[in-house]
């Protein structure tokens, strides 16, 4: 339809420039109705719901702040936020570090780059339902992970662990945070070696004329001229680490004893099994709260003046 | 392959003084340095090689201590006992149906996000329209929201729809996406307008230079478009776990975690199930990796 408006200038009717902003809003309308709906819609509708007694499909009846204090009275819930954050930040830090550690490795003089960015990367286009399949088997008490560790420590006393189900020995979480980086490493290195490869020659050659070596040159060139994209690498790190969610469900169930419920685990098994909407959409609330207070601190301390991500 | 690598790396980093005369140092970092990337190798793909070869193992060997790494015997039928083990009340083996589910969802999605992000797209890089950097700035602000925050109203949104249990349910809210229009507004930002300005002399209208003129030049574009799309609808897990409530109407992500729990025991089976899901994307991933890595770090968001 949009083809018919505006044939040529030659005004016949409408001038070129209304023309060109109703088409304007045309295409983009598809967009705002989506995001309206499903997305800046649904946010606003979570908040209400978070003030209702909504159960699944009842009338919600407005309940004030009672869903907020009852998140706050309960236990689980903190123990959640300090599940979520502990993995949200151990995992952001060494996922961050590794993936600059490989970037700079592969962007060294080496031959076949090509293949290991390729290889190296491949685990992430694998969906995190087969990760944490495999990872449960890799993980279990006869796993491979036990194998290869007795082997290799046996002498030091190692015994096999069921690194996922021994309460007694908190593996479970640590065992996902392993599992968390090696998988998002390469997608971050990706985003690394590209900002590397922007970094100019010369200011290297003119760093090793001052007498600049190796490790001087990576904490005083390569450092902080990767600065805006440490930002973009943190902020997209912890912003999807505090949502795990697939792997808890599917490796963990939470479990044992609570050591791997997360945030976003209690919000689906309030919500979805449960049938407790009100209380989950305040959990969810929270959430939100803590994804965006993080995110502008994030902003504040790494991007400096530089408030551009990119 | 390797000569265009090292022809890259000439324009890098690497300090001249050890490329004109390599010392016995440089030759130590090099190999240290390839020690360490096939030590990077394995950890990062052997997991996944190892679940390769464990799918063809009898359920005892996969379980077995001390761990095998290839199998005794390959049994094949593995795929076959996966393909079937699983049967809704008429007799219809589900796995086949997850994987055609599965590719369906994925490939709609596809074809609507091509079409709608690039439509709002080439409107935010192109025309001028009140308000245009505002819509901008708040597409921009939609892949700071957490899915799970948004979850439970779209749950209910499709439920009034009666989209629960339906590909509808899948496809809408995926009709169109923020990383999506993001990727193409940048890319169509960097073509050049003289072939739309001809276009427009010779009398074409909007649509029609967005059609004819702009989107074969974006085909790099799009087809990282299309193979990010791909892989964040074949592979997502938590929507379709809500949205989907019969065995049926899974994905196969969704399907394969159903699958576990009923047939956990027989982790072969597991494993044989789950290269129904990865495979395919390898395949994909393999033939496409260019659009991948120049995508990944495109867009920034996954799905």
């Amino acid at each position: 339809m949009a083809s018919e408006v505006a044939p040529i200038p030659k005004a016949t009717g409408m001038s070129r420039q209304t023309t060109e902003a109703l088409t304007g809003y045309l295409f983009v309308l598809p967009f705002l109705l989506i995001a309206g709906i499903f997305v800046f819609g649904a946010m606003l509708y979570t908040l209400y719901v978070s003030f209702t007694d909504l159960k699944l499909f009842n009338a919600p009846q407005f309940i004030g702040l009672k869903q907020y204090e009852r998140v706050i009275n309960n236990d689980l819930f903190w123990t959640a936020v300090r599940n979520t954050v502990t993995y949200s930040i151990v995992v952001v830090f060494f996922q961050t570090w590794l993936a600059l550690i490989l970037a700079v490795v592969l962007n060294g003089k080496i031959r076949g780059r090509q293949f290991f960015r390729v290889a190296w990367y491949a685990p992430s286009v694998t969906s995190s339902v087969v990760i944490s399949l495999v990872f449960i088997w890799i993980f279990q008490s006869t796993g491979v992970l036990n194998y290869l560790l007795s082997s290799l420590f046996g002498w030091a006393g190692f015994q096999p662990v069921s690194w996922l189900t021994d309460a007694k020995a908190h593996t479970a979480l640590p065992a996902l945070m392993l599992l968390n980086i090696s998988t998002t490493a390469p997608t971050f290195m990706l985003f690394f070696l590209a900002a590397l490869q922007d970094i100019p020659a010369d200011i290297y050659e003119a760093a090793s004329l001052d007498g600049a070596v190796g490790a001087q040159q990576f904490w005083k060139i390569t450092v902080p001229m990767l600065r805006p994209i440490f930002l973009l690498v943190i902020v997209l790190g912890t912003i999807g680490t505090l949502q795990v969610f697939d792997q808890v469900y599917i490796m963990t169930a939470g479990g044992p004893l609570d050591q791997t419920t997360t945030i976003n685990y209690l919000v689906y098994d309030a919500a979805f099994t449960q049938s407790k909407m009100g209380y989950a959409s305040a959990m969810a609330v929270v959430l939100f709260v803590i994804i965006f207070v993080l995110f502008l601190v994030q902003r504040r301390l790494i991007g400096g003046e530089d408030q551009n991500a990119r | 392959m390797a000569t265009r690598a090292n022809i890259q790396t000439g324009t890098v980093a690497a300090p001249r003084a050890g490329a004109e005369s390599p010392g016995p140092g440089f030759y130590v970092r090099q190999i240290v340095r390839y020690v360490m990337m096939a030590v990077v190798t394995l950890l990062l793909l052997g997991p996944f090689i190892l679940a390769f070869f464990g799918s063809f193992k009898t359920t005892a060997e996969v379980l077995a201590w001390p761990p095998t790494l290839l199998p005794t015997q390959i049994r094949l039928e593995n795929y076959n006992d996966v393909w079937n083990v699983l049967k809704d009340p008429n007799g219809n083996s589900y796995l086949p149906r997850w994987l055609f589910n599965s590719a369906l969802l994925s490939a709609t999605v596809v074809l609507t996000q091509l079409f709608f992000c690039s439509l709002a797209a080439y409107a935010f890089a192109r025309l001028r329209f009140p308000g245009r950097e505002a819509i901008l700035a708040a597409a921009l602000a939609t892949l700071m929201v957490p899915g799970m925050v948004i979850l439970i109203p779209k749950y209910q949104i499709l439920n009034a729809m009666h989209l629960l249990n339906s590909y509808g349910g899948i496809i809408l809210p995926g009709l169109v996406g923020a990383s999506g229009i993001f990727l193409l507004t940048q890319f169509f930002r960097s073509i050049p307008r003289d072939l739309e300005e001809a276009a427009y002399i010779d009398g074409a209208g909007i649509f029609t230079t967005y059609w004819r003129i702009v989107l074969p030049l974006a085909r790099p574009a799009l087809a990282t478009l299309a193979v990010l799309t791909f892989q964040g609808v074949w592979n997502d897990f938590l929507t379709p776990l809500v949205v989907m409530n019969t065995a049926d109407m899974y994905p196969l992500t969704v399907g394969l975690s159903f699958l576990k729990g009923q047939f956990g025991v027989f982790y072969n089976l597991v494993l044989a199930g789950s290269m129904f899901n990865t495979i395919p994307m390898l395949i994909l991933f393999t033939i496409f990796s260019r659009f991948y890595v120049q995508g990944s770090t495109y867009a920034g968001v996954k799905g």
